[in-house]
């Protein structure tokens, strides 16, 4: 087996004095070899991951459907909405349930144990698991939260093109809608926690981290961000979730660490859970309806600006350890 | 630098080999292959969606009244638009063929030596030498899988339909049935695995209609598993891909003409005549759609069989590079 070792870029500081040794990367997978492309394999791994994630999913599902589904006292009734209402009430928790083992059975657990045979045995260090930004972390979270008015009213411009999908979006509501505790705990483990852990492993982590080692910036996170947006299969959220993905890629690279994207993802997708739930109190400053505060748009904006401001600074601040080697 | 790029392709390829070739050698013939087959597509698309639009306009009043007896009358307005849309898919099956041996015949010209390949010779070679045995042979694969299919899903058919007529129907029946289904699907896609590379024999070794298929019989044998493998994976693969570009254009078109949903699918008549009115407006999505499907298609699955055709070549050793070279009037490495 051909082993490569890449040399690091020059040791950086941190902290302002303190000198950081320059860092190793052992890249001898399969993919590492001479004449391979690694940007292939990823490229291979992820629309591979994405077909049996939605193959296994829709069957688990539509199995559990066909044999509930066929009870006889079981009717089905009324439009399209209704039936979808239904139908997302009825089987929530299933679908919950699905939804996050598929995601850590396919999305999360295939890279990782890929990554080792196709890359590098150091797989903590590829997906940049191994150090964690405070100011990262807490920045990039606030900087999700800020985002999501704009992102929203992206996505309200959208509705007003395809009303029918927002009939169809109202009605697949449910599935975030929480009337219990333990229903509470598992949306948020499903919905908020399980995209934070595994598609940031598989989106960034894997996918936008070989690319990085022969793309430049912007183009691999947006390659990623776009990637990201097409895999969510939503017509109508495709523009917002694309802004979503291209600000996730952007602070991955930006800190050169998986965490601050994660705390991101989980604070954007527990806001949507606790907003969907909670709009009377949340109404007078951010409505998710149609009655959108413009006021709201305009601060979160400015709030997301500064947020970027501030990442920068503490970049310059603080520029960590390097080991982006191959471009 | 030459035997770099010799070694490169002709070669007994990995699984990671097989992509990462298939991706280098893209990037070679994406030119050819765009120029070659997006202005026929799109004539083609342009033609289908128009035709597709004026036969779901034709079926929207039997739609409508789908409770009333169907008679030739109302039948009539079907026929003329459907017609020209079995033309047009025979057309495009044509057309499909040609550009595969157009992108097969460069991928032959590259893995031999020469980089740098006219699309006009291309084109000229393709259409005076490999059009014609390609055709022939794609006809026979039809006839054949058409045998198959006939003889193969009869006992299917008629199990079926003994078991409506009859009161009480055997379960054995409808496990003949079943048996007798799984059974033809076997067959076919052991036929299908078997001959696949046979349009590749005729580019890389000037080989005639039959003189193709036996070619490809005797290099998949012993790599059946292989060769199913990876068609399998790469269709999957492929048809996720094109799922993830395609279905925001054809979900967008078709769901930015219904209003109102509830009203729209209240009743059955309404589900229908909305469904079918769906389909009609995103007429011209769905030619894009396809236009972008047919092309990627064409940019992928052609160098894929023809790298598979060389690996399993080269494991029988059975590639005899000067030979292609001279076929191919590839003098020197360029």
């Amino acid at each position: 087996m051909t082993l490569r070792t890449v040399a690091s870029g020059p040791g950086s500081q941190s902290g302002g004095s303190r000198k950081v040794p320059a860092e190793k990367l052992k890249l001898n997978g399969i993919w590492e070899r001479r004449n391979r492309n690694p940007l292939v394999g990823a490229i291979v791994l992820v629309l591979g991951i994405g077909a049996f994630y939605f193959l296994i999913q829709s069957f688990l599902l539509n199995a559990y459907v066909m044999i509930d589904g066929g009870r006889p006292d079981l009717h089905f009734h009324g439009n399209v909405q209704s039936r979808l209402r239904f139908f997302y009430e009825r089987y929530q928790m299933v679908i919950l349930i699905v939804l996050a083992a598929t995601e850590f059975g396919v999305i999360f657990l295939t890279p990782i144990l890929l990554i080792r045979r196709w890359h590098t045995r150091q797989v903590d260090r590829y997906l940049r698991y191994d150090r964690f930004p405070v100011f990262g972390v807490l920045l990039g979270a606030v900087g999700a939260l800020a985002l999501l008015p704009s992102v929203e009213y992206v996505a309200g411009v959208m509705y007003s093109f395809f009303p029918a999908l927002k009939e169809v979006g109202d009605s697949t509501r449910p599935i975030i809608k929480v009337h219990s505790t333990p229903m509470l705990l598992l949306t948020i483990f499903a919905i908020a926690v399980t995209p934070a852990i595994c598609e940031e492993t598989l989106f960034r982590g894997y996918l936008q981290r070989t690319l990085e080692r022969r793309v430049r910036a912007p183009w691999h996170f947006l390659l990623s961000g776009l990637l990201f947006a097409l895999f969510h299969q939503q017509v109508l959220s495709l523009p917002s979730l694309f802004l979503v993905g291209i600000y996730l890629g952007f602070i991955y690279t930006h800190f050169r660490s998986i965490y601050p994207g994660m705390f991101a993802h989980f604070s954007y997708n527990g806001a949507i859970i606790l907003l969907t739930n909670v709009q009377p109190v949340a109404s007078p400053f951010f409505d998710r309806g149609d009655n959108f505060s413009h006021l709201s748009l305009f601060l979160s904006l400015g709030l997301f600006i500064l947020i970027i401001v501030l990442m920068f600074l503490v970049r310059a601040r603080f520029p960590g350890r390097r080991d982006e080697t191959e471009m | 630098m030459d035997f770099a790029r010799r070694s490169l392709y002709i070669a007994r390829y990995t699984f990671a080999d097989f992509f990462d070739r298939t991706f280098k050698m893209i990037a070679h013939t994406a030119r050819t292959t765009f120029l070659v087959s997006f202005p026929p597509y799109v004539v083609i698309a342009a033609l289908g969606a128009t035709l597709s639009v004026r036969l779901v306009h034709a079926a929207i009043p039997l739609a409508i009244e789908f409770d009333k007896p169907i008679s030739s009358a109302r039948l009539a307005p079907l026929i003329g638009p459907a017609l020209w849309l079995l033309l047009l898919l025979l057309l495009s099956a044509a057309v499909g063929m040609f550009i595969s041996a157009a992108v097969t015949l460069h991928v032959a010209q590259i893995s031999s030596g020469r980089m740098r390949g006219s699309i006009a010779e291309i084109v000229a070679s393709t259409w005076s030498r490999y059009f014609r045995p390609i055709v022939l042979q794609g006809l026979l694969k039809i006839v054949i899988f058409a045998g198959i299919f006939v003889v193969g899903f009869a006992p299917v058919i008629l199990f079926v339909v003994l078991a409506s007529l009859a009161a009480n129907p055997p379960v054995t029946w409808f496990l003949i049935a079943a048996g007798a289904y799984f059974a033809t699907i076997a067959l076919l896609t052991w036929i299908a695995v078997l001959l696949a590379l046979s349009s590749q024999a005729i580019v890389f070794d000037g080989d005639s209609v039959f003189g193709g298929l036996r070619r490809s019989a005797y290099l998949v044998r012993g790599n059946f598993w292989r060769l199913f493998a990876t068609i399998l994976l790469s269709q999957i693969i492929f048809s996720f891909s094109i799922g993830l570009v395609t279905y925001p254009i054809i979900g967008g078109a078709m769901m930015s003409h219904v209003t109102d949903l509830s009203a729209a699918t209240n009743d059955y008549s309404g589900i229908i005549q909305s469904t079918l009115q769906m389909l009609g407006e995103a007429g011209p999505a769905y030619a894009i759609a396809g236009v972008i499907q047919a092309v990627l298609y064409q940019l992928f699955f052609p160098v894929l069989w023809s790298l598979f055709y060389i690996d399993l070549k080269v494991r029988k050793r059975d590639f005899a590079n000067r030979r292609v070279r001279s076929r191919l009037s590839v003098r020197r490495f360029t």
